[in-house]
C-alpha cells in the first residue's frame, strides 16, 4: 500500500510537469515608439532635374535647352568632280611589233666568190689569223625572216620596217645592198644600202611601209656587199660570223594588224579637272572623308588594256594616287563595258593648281592617265575600228576639311517641328514669366562668317489647340568665323526678352511643340566680284558643325492651384510579420513644410477590387512656409501631424490591402508667386506607437 | 497548494543543485558505512532564483508559472529597481551511486547537470524590455553595463572516498561537457528617443556571444569540454553531537568552441526607412529590414572565437551540533563562483520530531539575494529510503510582491 503511494506521488509528479512544460513563453506589452519611414518632398520631385539649373544662392531657374538645327559638314560642300572622256582608236596611235634578228654569216657569201683559190684560201683560213684581202661583188642567198611569231600579216597605212646591221667580223664592209620581201610573192617590201660598216660596228636603216601589205615571213636578201679587208693586218677569220640584222616595224597605223604586241602605251594624256557641284566656293584644299575615282570603260580592244590614272595633287602620307587597273579584252569583235571604282577617302586634294602663267587656279587638280597593251604572248588582229572609251569621275566626295573660300550659300532651317518639354510637368503650375530669358545660341565650328535669319517661331499647347507666335524685334543673328588654330568655335547668342519680343505671351500659352524656320546665310558680307577681298583661309572640318539651340530660363516663381501629384503602389506582396503582435496604436504622419505653397496629403486604402477600405488624411492644410520673396530662402517652416489611430483589425485591414494611393494637393497660399530654393522641401516622418506583445521566445 | 506543487516541479524542471546539506551528509554517510549496507543510490535537485532586491517574486511567479506580465507586476518591480540590478539563477541535478569495496573505502560515481542564469542590468534596460521605449520619448535610456551570462553544462564524475576512523575523504575527477553558453554584454549603451518618435540614436559598445542555441536541446551538445575536481569531507564526532560536511564541486575549466561572436562599438542613427520619392517607392524598400539582416545593418561581422572559462564551482561547508536528543543547531556557509555571488551563510534549527523524521528552520544572508528563510523535512523511510526538502517558498507566499528568491533543493537516496 505504502509503495502504491509512492507511486500515485510520482505520477502525479510527472503529469503536473507535463502541464507546465507546455507552457512555451511569457509575453507582456511594450509600448514601442519608432520611426518607420521617413522622405522629403522638394521642388526636385515636381519638376524633372533636367528642367531647372540650381542657382548660387539655392534658387531655382527652370531652364530648357531645345537643339533646333545643326548642320554638318559634309552637308555644305560635297562635290564631284568634272567628269572628262577620254575615246582612242587604237590605229590613231603608232604600235610597235617585237623585233626579229637573223645571222648573215661569211660561210653564206662564200660560194659567192668567184674564185676557187679564194674560196678555198678562205675556208683553210678559218679561225685564224689572215690577212684579208679586198675584193668585191659578194652575195648572199635569199633568206627567211621568221616574223610570224610577231605577226602574220599586215596591212600598213603608215609605219617604218627598222633595220639594224651589226658587223660582227674583224674587218670593214662596203656598198651593202639588201633587199627585204614578202616571201609569200616576192613582193618587195622594201631595199636599202649601207656605204661602210666598220668591223663592229651598226647600222640603223629604215624602210617605209605606208601603203604596203607585210607579211611574217619576210625574205631578206644581201644582193651585193664588198670586202674592204684588212689593209694587211692580220686578223681573225670567222666564217660563221657575219651581219647581225635585226627587223622590227614601228610607228604602225595598220588597217589590220594581226601581231603580238610588245608592252607599249597608246594613250598618254594629262587632264585638268574642276570641282563640280561647287557654286562659288573657290576651295584650296580638300581632305577627301570618303569619295571615288570611277572609271568606265567601252573597249573594242582584242588584247587587256591596262591603265594607269595618278592625281599627282592627291597624297597621303607622301604616296600619290594611282590608280591602275585592266580594261577586258573584248571577245569576237564585241565591245566590253564595264565601271571600275577606286576608293580616294583618306587623301589630301591640292585644289590650287599652278597654271601654265604661275598663276594658281582653285578647284582645279591635275591627273594624268596612261593606257596601252602589256605583253601577253597571244596574237591578236586590231582593225582600224577598234577603240577604248573611257569617261574618268571623281565622284561622290565629301570632305573631313576643306579650305578655302566656302562660298555664299542659303541653307533652309524648317519648317521643323520639336517638342518643347520644359512645362511637361507643370500643367497645373502657374510660372511668372517677368524675368523670363529666351535666346537663340549659335555655335558655328565653320571658319566663315554666317549669319541667322528666324523666319517664324510658333508655340503650340496641344491641350489647349491654341497657338502662339514669337514675334522679335531683330530676327536677325550673326555668327563670327571659327578660328582654325587653335579651333575654336564661335558663338553668338541673340537673346530675347520682354523688351524686344512677346516672349511672355508665348510662354504663358504654356507650348508644349515648337514649329521654326529659319535661313543660314554662309558669307553674307562677301563680295565675289572682287577677288582681292574674297577670304580664301575660310575651313571647315568634319568636327565642323552650325548648331541653332533655343534656351529658355525663367527664375523660378510659382503660384500653384490644386496642384496634386498622386501615385498608386501595390502593397499586396508586401508581407509583415508578427502583425498579430501589434495590438493598437497610432500611426503618425509628421509634416514639415519649407516651401511656400500649402498642400495636403491623403492615403487611400484599397481592396483588390479597387474599394477604398481606409484613408489618412489631413484635417487642414499643410500651411506654406514663409520664406525670403526675393531669394526663396526659408524663414519658417510650419508643421503638421496627422494621427492615425488603430486597433488590429484596423491594422491588418491595412496592410493585407492591395494598393495605397499617395495623393498631395498643393496650393499657394494666395495669388502671388513665390521664389523656391532647392533646400525647401516638404518633409515627412511616419512614426509608430503602438502597444507591442512582447514574447520571451 | 497546486501553487507550491507546481514550484516543486518547476524546479525538478529547471534542474537543482545536489543534496549536499549537512543533514543528508550525516544519513548517506553514516549508513553507507554500516556493514549491513553496500550501495548508496540517490539524486537531488536544487533550484535557486534570487536577486538582489528589483526582481520579486510576484515577477518571478508570472514568469515562470503565468502567460502574461500585467502593467502591475512590471511596475511592482520598477519601483524596486535600482541603477544596477543583479539576477541569478542556479540549478543543478544530480544521479549519484556509491559502491562500498570494503569496509573503509567506496568507489564513487555522480551524473549532473548544472545551469547558471546570472544578469545585471540597468533599471532602464528592465523599463526598455518590458514597458518598450515610447516611455523614453526625448530621453536617454542608459544601459550601460547590462549583461547577461548563461552557461549549461553536464558532468560525468568518478571518485574515491575512504574513511579514516571518523573521517571521511573523497575525492573525484569529472569529464565536463557544454550544452548552451550565451554572453550578452553591454559596456556601453544609451538609446536616445526622440520626442517626436522620429529617430532613435543608439550609442553602443556590444558584445553578443552565443554557443549551442541553434540545438533542440541544451544538454550534451559538446559546444565545450573540461575537467573538473570534486572534493568531500565528512566528520561525526564519537559522541555524535557534531556533524561536519564539507563539498567542493565542479574546481575546473571549461574551453568553449565556435562561439558566435558579434561586437560593435559604434553609434547608429535610425530615422526609418528612407523612402526618396514619395509618391513612387517601392513597398520592398522595407525588405532590407528584415530581422535576418539587422545584424548586416549594425554592421556587426560575426566572428567564430573560442574561450577558456572557470566553471561555477561550489564550496559548501556545513555545521551541526545536537543540543539534546531533539534539538540540534545549523551553520553552514556557500560559495559560488561566479560574479554577484555573495557568500552565503546560513544559521538554522533542527527539532526531531520522532525518530524517523526532523523538521528545521533556517535564516540564511548572502548568496544572489539578500535574506533568505528556508524550512524543510528530513524523513527516513521504509526501505531505508531518506528524503529530504528544503524550501524557500514562505517569503513567496506570504508576501510575494515584497520578497526575493524562492529555492528548492530536494533529496532522496537509499541503502542497498
Amino acid at each position: 500500500m505504502k509503495r502504491l503511494k509512492y507511486l500515485f506521488l510520482i505520477i502525479i509528479t510527472v503529469l503536473l510537469s507535463s502541464c507546465f512544460k507546455k507552457k512555451e513563453s511569457v509575453t507582456w506589452d511594450a509600448k514601442v515608439l519608432t520611426p518607420i519611414a521617413y522622405s522629403s518632398l522638394g521642388v526636385e520631385n515636381l519638376i524633372s532635374d533636367t528642367l531647372y539649373r540650381v542657382e548660387s544662392d539655392s534658387s531655382m531657374t527652370l531652364v530648357s535647352h531645345q537643339s533646333l538645327y545643326e548642320l554638318k559638314i559634309d552637308s555644305l560642300v560635297p562635290f564631284d568632280g568634272q567628269e572628262f572622256v577620254e575615246r582612242v582608236l587604237i590605229r590613231d596611235f603608232p604600235i610597235t611589233t617585237r623585233d626579229v634578228s637573223h645571222n648573215v654569216i661569211v660561210r653564206d657569201f662564200v660560194n659567192s666568190i668567184p674564185s676557187p683559190f679564194f674560196r678555198a684560201y678562205l675556208i683553210a683560213s678559218d679561225d685564224q689569223m689572215v690577212e684579208v684581202p679586198p675584193f668585191k661583188g659578194l652575195s648572199s642567198p635569199p633568206q627567211d625572216i621568221v616574223a610570224d611569231a610577231v605577226f602574220t600579216s599586215a596591212d600598213i597605212i603608215t609605219g617604218n620596217l627598222n633595220t639594224t646591221v651589226r658587223n660582227d667580223l674583224s674587218f670593214a664592209l662596203a656598198n651593202i645592198t639588201y633587199t627585204v620581201k614578202n616571201k609569200s610573192d616576192g613582193s618587195l617590201i622594201g631595199s636599202g644600202v649601207i656605204d661602210t660598216i666598220r668591223a663592229g660596228e651598226t647600222v640603223h636603216n629604215i624602210i617605209p611601209l605606208d601603203g604596203k601589205h607585210v607579211e611574217g615571213t619576210l625574205v631578206y636578201e644581201i644582193t651585193n656587199l664588198d670586202v674592204v679587208g684588212s689593209n694587211g693586218v692580220p686578223v681573225l677569220l670567222d666564217l660563221d660570223k657575219g651581219l647581225f640584222v635585226n627587223v622590227v616595224a614601228t610607228d604602225l597605223k595598220a588597217k589590220e594588224l594581226t601581231a603580238v604586241f610588245p608592252q607599249q602605251d597608246f594613250i598618254q594624256r594629262d587632264f585638268e579637272t574642276e570641282l563640280e557641284g561647287i557654286k562659288d566656293k573657290r576651295l584650296t584644299r580638300v581632305r577627301i572623308k570618303s569619295g571615288k575615282i570611277k572609271i568606265k570603260y567601252y573597249s573594242t580592244a582584242p588584247d587587256q588594256v591596262k591603265f594607269t590614272y595618278t592625281i599627282p595633287a592627291a597624297t597621303i602620307n607622301a604616296d600619290t594616287f594611282k590608280f591602275i587597273g585592266y580594261f577586258n579584252r573584248a571577245i569576237n569583235g564585241q565591245i566590253m563595258i564595264d565601271t571600275l571604282e577606286k576608293d580616294i577617302s583618306g587623301f589630301d586634294l591640292d585644289l590650287n593648281m599652278l597654271t601654265e602663267m604661275g598663276g594658281f587656279q582653285p578647284n582645279t587638280f591635275r591627273s594624268k592617265l596612261s593606257a596601252g597593251f602589256e605583253y601577253t604572248g597571244r596574237m591578236v588582229t586590231i582593225t582600224e575600228n577598234d577603240s577604248i572609251r573611257m569617261e574618268i569621275k571623281l565622284v561622290d566626295v565629301i570632305p573631313a576639311y576643306a579650305k578655302g573660300y566656302l562660298g555664299k550659300d542659303t541653307f533652309d532651317i524648317g519648317p521643323a517641328t520639336a517638342n518643347f518639354d520644359v512645362f511637361k510637368d507643370l500643367e497645373n503650375i502657374n510660372i511668372a514669366f517677368d524675368e523670363v530669358k529666351l535666346s537663340l545660341n549659335i555655335t558655328s565650328g565653320a571658319g566663315l562668317e554666317a549669319k541667322v535669319d528666324v523666319t517664324k517661331i510658333d508655340g503650340l499647347n496641344s491641350k489647349t489647340g491654341v497657338t502662339t507666335t514669337l514675334s522679335m524685334t531683330q530676327p536677325s543673328v550673326s555668327i563670327p568665323a571659327a578660328i582654325e588654330t587653335p579651333f575654336t568655335p564661335s558663338h553668338a547668342t541673340h537673346t530675347l526678352d520682354n523688351t524686344n519680343s512677346n516672349i511672355k505671351a508665348f510662354l504663358d500659352n504654356k507650348p508644349d511643340v515648337l514649329t521654326y524656320q529659319a535661313k543660314v546665310i554662309t558669307n553674307p558680307n562677301t563680295d565675289t566680284s572682287i577677288v582681292s577681298t574674297i577670304d580664301m583661309n575660310q575651313f571647315l572640318t568634319d568636327a565642323s558643325s552650325f548648331k541653332v539651340d533655343l534656351n529658355v530660363e525663367v527664375p523660378l516663381r510659382l503660384n500653384v492651384n490644386n496642384f496634386s501629384i498622386m501615385d498608386t503602389t501595390l502593397i499586396s506582396d508586401f508581407a509583415l510579420t508578427n502583425i498579430d503582435k501589434i495590438k493598437d496604436g497610432t500611426l503618425s504622419l509628421l509634416l514639415e513644410n519649407e516651401i511656400p505653397i500649402g498642400m495636403t496629403m491623403k492615403l487611400i486604402v484599397l481592396d483588390q477590387l479597387d474599394i477604398p477600405v481606409d484613408s489618412i488624411w489631413s484635417q487642414t492644410p499643410v500651411l506654406a512656409a514663409d520664406v525670403d520673396p526675393n531669394t526663396g530662402k526659408l524663414i519658417s517652416s510650419k508643421k503638421q501631424r496627422i494621427d492615425y489611430y488603430f486597433d488590429n483589425a484596423r491594422l491588418v485591414r491595412l496592410l493585407t490591402a492591395d494598393k495605397i494611393i499617395f495623393k498631395a494637393v498643393f496650393n499657394s497660399a494666395d495669388s502671388k508667386y513665390s521664389k523656391l530654393a532647392i533646400n525647401n522641401k516638404l518633409k515627412v516622418n511616419l512614426v509608430g506607437k503602438f502597444n507591442y506583445l512582447v514574447s520571451s521566445k | 497548494m497546486k501553487k507550491y506543487v507546481l514550484l516543486v516541479v518547476a524546479a525538478i524542471t529547471l534542474n537543482a543543485q545536489s543534496t549536499d546539506d549537512v543533514i543528508v551528509q550525516e544519513y548517506n554517510t553514516t549508513s553507507l558505512y554500516k556493514d549491513s549496507a553496500k550501495v548508496l543510490v540517490g539524486g537531488s535537485v536544487e533550484w535557486e532564483a534570487n536577486s538582489n532586491a528589483a526582481v520579486n517574486n510576484s515577477f518571478v511567479n508570472t514568469i515562470v508559472f503565468k502567460s502574461y506580465i500585467d502593467e502591475r507586476e512590471k511596475d511592482g518591480v520598477i519601483k524596486r529597481l535600482r541603477t544596477l540590478n543583479d539576477m541569478g539563477l542556479y540549478g543543478n541535478e544530480v544521479f549519484y551511486a556509491k559502491y562500498k569495496l570494503n569496509s573503509s573505502v567506496a568507489l564513487t560515481f555522480n551524473m549532473a547537470n548544472t545551469d547558471l542564469i546570472r544578469s545585471t542590468f540597468s533599471s532602464d534596460m528592465f523599463k526598455l524590455v518590458f514597458k518598450g521605449n515610447a516611455d523614453f520619448a526625448g530621453q536617454t535610456a542608459h544601459l550601460s553595463n547590462s549583461n547577461i551570462d548563461y552557461i549549461n553544462y553536464q558532468t560525468i564524475s568518478l571518485g574515491l572516498e575512504k574513511k579514516f576512523n571518523r573521517h571521511v575523504l573523497g575525492a573525484g575527477l569529472s569529464y565536463v561537457t557544454v550544452g548552451q553558453y550565451q554572453s550578452y554584454h553591454i559596456d556601453r549603451g544609451d538609446l536616445y528617443t526622440a520626442t517626436d518618435g522620429t529617430y532613435l540614436d543608439f550609442n553602443t559598445d556590444i558584445t553578443l556571444q552565443s554557443a549551442g542555441t541553434g540545438a533542440k536541446s541544451r544538454y550534451f551538445n559538446n559546444v565545450g569540454a573540461g575537467t573538473a575536481l570534486n572534493l568531500s569531507y565528512f566528520h561525526k564526532s564519537e559522541s555524535g553531537k557534531l556533524v561536519i560536511s564539507a563539498n567542493l564541486t565542479d574546481l575546473g575549466f571549461v574551453n568553449i568552441n565556435n562561439i558566435e561572436s558579434y561586437h560593435k562599438d559604434s553609434s547608429y542613427h535610425f530615422s526609418g526607412i528612407r523612402i526618396d520619392n514619395l509618391f513612387d517607392f517601392d513597398m520592398g524598400s522595407f525588405d532590407k529590414y528584415h530581422t535576418d539582416s539587422i545584424y548586416k545593418i549594425l554592421n556587426m561581422n560575426k566572428e567564430s572565437v573560442s574561450k577558456r572559462q572557470i566553471l561555477p564551482f561550489k564550496l559548501k561547508v556545513g555545521l551541526k551540533y545536537n543540543l539534546s536528543q531533539k534539538v540540534a543547531v545549523l551553520y553552514e556557509l556557500q560559495y559560488l563562483h561566479t560574479d554577484q555571488y555573495m557568500p552565503r551563510v546560513t544559521l538554522g534549527g533542527v527539532y526531531k520530531v520522532c525518530e524517523r523524521f526532523s523538521a528545521f528552520a533556517k535564516v540564511a544572508t548572502g548568496g544572489f539575494g539578500r535574506v533568505d528563510s528556508y524550512v524543510g523535512f528530513n524523513t527516513l523511510l521504509p526501505l531505508r529510503i531518506n528524503l529530504y526538502a528544503s524550501l524557500n517558498v514562505l517569503e513567496n507566499a506570504l508576501a510575494s510582491s515584497k520578497s526575493t528568491g524562492t529555492s528548492v533543493n530536494l533529496g532522496v537516496s537509499r541503502i542497498f
